[in-house]
């Protein structure tokens, strides 16, 4: 079977939405998925590249999601809308797994995200890092370093207690609140 | 769910409904739980709207979180390699229904595909196991000769790009040797301006009451035969000029006057030297070499 059939104009169009995108990725379009990698790359690699502070590593976390995302592009559709942040939570935890050697399977699903960004938008992606980052300025160090060393670094919260000598309950609630902080600065 | 699951999970229990604790929640989307506890908390979060939701907040909290990342775009071979790699698996795709899946452990979702798959007699199964097992192989051979490519060109552009650039600098020597050995130009030596020649100086010590005077020079030109220097005394009161001594400057142009016989009490309103004949005169020949009052 083909899988370059169905290529339509608007799967070169930057602006064409990622559902549309991820249907036309389902009927085999080359296009829909080099559109959708040019869109989001640079978040994916951003991460894993955080991550794992190598840029050869960071490449083939970097093709690993994207062809993870053309071969099962079934079940990222519940991600729709914000297949964006799927894709970077995706890079990060692959990235982890790396950091931390883990060789079990990664099960392909579509987690459900919950935010009120439109990450298909570049301006909306551009306004999203520029407030996630101001806030994370903003945040009382302890906070911000807790959520550094679980989301970029892998440590978990048991690790993070032991690195800060803080008790496991209260290091989860730490990165709880880091959390909320953040959701709130991102509302529109 | 089971009571003693919900024990596990540190479920709270809210107006009767148990619900997943939310900062649990935030370790799960993180994969920070163990598998036995993630497998419960998927387990509730499957029949829990709520919590399926404060999930999703949860995972869009960890975007959020994503972006915080210093963007930083990858290479552009990393387009093309993907390009090749989507072009290279080109197979039929397998249609997942999106909305059917199901929680699996350590914050993923599975598919239902997953967990529908036919049984197949243990031959068949074996068959795909090899056909498996030949794939991989092949896989991680194709993968091998990849790198190897890659590397290859990188290695490759690296060396374009130096041959590119002694190129240019040997295209720009070749002119500058040419016109270093071209016969036909002009060849001169530029130095820098010699210094002006110094002027002649007359330093004079008069005493008019008993009539002393000294008289020291520098850089005076040389005379020619039967020239000498004479010096001159121009009185206050008018009277014409009254020859002091007549001199000749060493090789470097110095010259001196040591107490001449000078008439005593005769002011002075400056002195003169002129250019004489040997012996020289009572009236001084215009001009004047060095003149001062």
């Amino acid at each position: 079977m083909d899988r370059t059939i169905g290529a339509f104009d608007r799967s070169q169009h930057p602006t064409a939405d990622d559902a549309f995108l991820l249907s036309l990725v389902q009927s085999g379009d080359e296009q829909a998925i080099a559109t959708l990698f040019d869109r989001y790359s640079i978040i994916v690699y951003s991460v894993a590249l955080r991550v794992l502070s190598d840029p050869a590593l960071a490449e083939d976390i970097l093709q690993e999601v994207f062809m993870q995302l053309w071969r099962t592009p079934g079940s990222f559709t519940a991600a729709e809308g914000n297949l964006g942040g799927w894709l970077a939570v995706l890079s990060r935890n692959r990235s982890i797994n790396v950091l931390r050697r883990k060789h079990h399977a990664d099960p392909i699903g579509a987690i459900a995200f919950a935010t009120p960004t439109d990450l298909c938008n570049e301006a909306e992606r551009n306004r999203l890092a520029e407030r996630s980052r101001s806030l994370l300025h903003q945040l009382p160090s302890e906070q911000r370093k807790a959520l550094d060393m679980a989301f970029f670094d892998g440590l978990t919260h048991t690790e993070i207690a032991e690195i800060t000598g803080d008790p496991v309950a209260t290091v989860s609630s730490t990165l709880h609140s880091a959390l909320l902080a953040l959701r709130e600065a991102v509302q529109p | 769910m089971s009571g003693e699951r919900t024990l596990q999970l540190g479920i709270a229990n809210t107006g009767g409904t148990p619900h997943a604790n939310a900062e649990d929640l935030v370790l799960y989307a993180l994969q920070f739980l163990s598998d036995d506890r993630a497998a419960d908390l998927a387990d509730h979060v499957e029949h829990c709207d709520r919590c399926r939701n404060e999930l999703a907040l949860a995972q869009g909290d960890l975007a959020a979180c994503a972006f915080t990342s210093n963007l930083q775009l990858p290479s552009a071979l990393a387009r093309q390699r993907l390009r090749t790699q989507v072009a290279r698996e080109n197979h039929p795709v397998l249609h997942t229904p999106p909305a059917l899946a199901a929680f699996g452990r350590n914050g993923s979702i599975l598919t239902p595909h997953e967990d529908a798959l036919p049984k197949r007699n243990l031959a068949l199964t074996l068959l795909g196991w090899l056909g498996w097992i030949a794939a991989a192989g092949l896989a991680a051979v194709t993968a091998i000769l990849y790198q190897g490519e890659i590397a290859q060109r990188a290695r490759l552009s690296v060396q374009s790009n130096e041959l590119t650039r002694l190129t240019a600098d040997a295209a720009h020597a070749t002119p500058v040797l040419d016109a270093l050995n071209d016969s036909n130009a002009m060849r001169m030596v530029l130095t820098a301006k010699p210094p002006a020649k110094p002027q002649p100086l007359g330093r004079i010590t008069y005493n008019p009451s008993n009539g002393s005077l000294v008289f020291l020079a520098d850089d005076l030109d040389p005379l020619e035969t039967g020239k000498v220097y004479e010096l001159w005394l121009l009185p206050a009161d008018g009277r014409g000029p009254i020859a002091a001594a007549i001199f000749h400057p060493d090789i470097h142009g110095n010259a001196s006057v040591i107490l001449p016989a000078l008439p005593t009490g005769v002011a002075a309103k400056g002195f003169a030297v002129s250019i004489e004949d040997d012996g020289g005169t009572q009236t001084p020949t215009p001009p004047f070499v060095l003149a001062g009052s």
